[in-house]
């Protein structure tokens, strides 16, 4: 990173984090149901930073139309899959995508995908909840990929099943937890420690089920998909 | 009457109006506020989607239900025991409201972002955001021009691997999920490719040399500029009104806070607020109607 992008990250940051603090702030002062829009503006603001830097990079026409297959080849899946029930391979190409092209294009695979398949099937609510599940999704797996705790191509068996795994935990234990948030702080009248406990247990089977299904679409996929990628980049040498 | 008299004001103005009354419906829990938010949201809905909106609003009606029986179990402070289960734990009818007014709240808030998703179209966000995020925008853009075609793409590749006795549709999960793994590889080599002539063609014709200019039909003037103060009056009046009244209190027993004069007038401007979309769209009807029987 040059001076003048980590200048731009950290202006970005900070407004992020001024941002959210005020909301926090304003929803405290005002009461009652005022920490529903509160939770949507933290989280716009901490996916503020994310956008700001890929808009300040001003990237080029390769990487742009390569981020919007992988962002369209998660929404296509679905058609692929719709003869298998309950299996959804969205989460796992945005993983993978993640693995091959680091945390912050992941964060942006995860959060773009689920943005434009609403514009097909419905905004709602719950959209920015599920641009930060699935946007954490990319960072982590992208963030795991830069530590070179998964490679980026040619996994061997072992580290394929551990990936898989990984993946399959990662939601249970938090993009379907970060769901089940939204479905809480919409649906309960009052925020008490019991309701949050029943929508987490409700939430549990329905994150086990995509979570295995994200570690098995996980196992199957991400060798052929790495190696496709891994082979785009030496052949035209882009989105090192 | 359809959703176009609307929709066809300028898009900054409709998106204004939806994130205001969503804000509006989220704060306002007076419950004649609630009221008066709810009634305007079926009625645009509605007035929207006509006689295919009805399903929606039963949907919604079995939910608000369910919310409004299932709250109280989590909320025993309340003052007035309707009965009490499992040993003791109350159910009460305060926490019954309290649920009825979330739910209230939530189905008010989903209608509006039904109504939403009728009159902001993808090219409508796209061209309020293009400006500020160029490159996101051209990527949403772009995933909303490719997943129709991958979709296509795919039922291709998997009838062709069909051919071949290796189908999607037949035989044991396992064999399918593997078979669709299979179908999905094909279609992401294909996509990968295409994508890298798409973008050397759009390099050679100059993309990112420049400004990317945009062909938009939405003028700032006229009806759209009316529309915007009287939204921006009404809101602003509704929100401090809302702001001043204090929340409601419902445990342990239901205190409304009285609806003094400014209460009564940040009401009124709520309502007017909310009627914007019927009055865009009742006046188009009416002149069309004119326009009829002068012929």
């Amino acid at each position: 990173m040059t001076d003048r992008s980590k200048a731009i990250a950290l202006i970005a940051w900070i407004i992020a984090l001024g941002g959210a603090v005020l909301s926090v702030l304003a929803g405290a002062l005002v009461g009652g149901r005022a920490y529903v829009l509160t939770s949507v503006l933290v989280i716009l603001f901490a996916m503020l930073p994310f956008f700001v830097q890929f808009e300040r990079r001003r990237p080029q026409a390769r990487e742009l139309v390569v981020l919007a297959v992988l962002c369209a080849l998660g929404v296509a899946a679905r058609a692929l899959f719709v003869w298998v029930p309950h299996f959804k391979p969205m989460a796992a190409i945005i993983m993978i995508a993640a693995i091959a092209f680091g945390r912050s294009s992941g964060f942006l695979v995860g959060a773009i995908t689920v943005l434009a398949s609403n514009f097909i099937f419905g905004q709602g609510p719950w959209t920015p909840w599920q641009m930060l599940a699935f946007g954490s999704c990319g960072y982590v797996f992208g963030l795991l990929a830069e530590w070179g705790a998964i490679p980026r191509s040619h996994l061997s068996r072992g580290r394929l099943i551990a990936t898989a795994l990984a993946g399959g935990l990662f939601i249970v234990l938090v993009a379907g937890p970060i769901l089940d948030t939204s479905t809480f702080f919409y649906f309960a009248a009052m925020p008490t420690p019991q309701a949050a406990l029943a929508v987490y247990l409700a939430g549990f089977p329905v994150n086990c089920i995509q979570g295995a299904s994200v570690a098995i679409a996980l196992f199957l996929l991400a060798n052929p998909l790495l190696n496709k990628l891994a082979r785009l980049r030496t052949k035209y040498g882009f989105l090192a | 009457m359809g959703p176009n008299a609307f929709g066809r004001l300028h898009p900054a103005v409709t998106f204004g109006f939806f994130a205001g009354a969503v804000v509006l419906a989220v704060l306002g829990n007076h419950p004649a506020f609630q009221v008066v938010g709810l009634v305007a949201a079926v009625a645009t809905y509605l007035a929207m989607r006509g006689r295919e909106g009805l399903s929606f609003l039963g949907g919604l009606l079995v939910l608000a239900v369910a919310l409004t029986l299932v709250n109280p179990f989590f909320i025993p402070q309340g003052s007035t025991v309707l009965f009490s289960y499992l040993g003791g734990r109350p159910y009460t009818l305060e926490g019954l409201l309290y649920g009825a007014s979330t739910a209230v709240m939530l189905a008010t808030v989903l209608l509006w972002f039904g109504c939403f998703n009728q009159v902001m179209t993808s090219e409508k966000l796209t061209f309020l955001f293009g400006k500020a995020a160029p490159a996101v925008t051209m990527v949403i853009t772009m995933v909303l021009r490719l997943v129709p075609l991958y979709q296509r793409k795919a039922r291709c590749i998997s009838d062709a691997r069909g051919a071949l006795g290796l189908s999607v549709r037949e035989g044991s999960a396992a064999q399918r999920v593997r078979s669709g793994a299979r179908d999905l590889s094909a279609l992401t080599t294909w996509g990968l490719e295409s994508a890298v002539i798409t973008a050397d063609s759009m390099a050679a014709r100059g993309f990112g040399t420049g400004r990317r200019t945009s062909f938009a039909r939405y003028r700032f003037a006229g009806e759209s500029a009316v529309v915007c103060a009287f939204l921006a009056v009404a809101f602003l009046l509704a929100l401090t009104g809302v702001l001043s009244l204090g929340t409601m209190i419902f445990l342990p027993t239901v205190q409304l806070p009285p609806l003094d004069a400014r209460g009564a007038l940040a009401l009124t401007a709520y309502a007017l607020f909310l009627c914007v979309p019927l009055a865009v769209m009742g006046k188009e009807a009416v002149q069309w109607r004119c326009s009829l029987s002068k012929m």
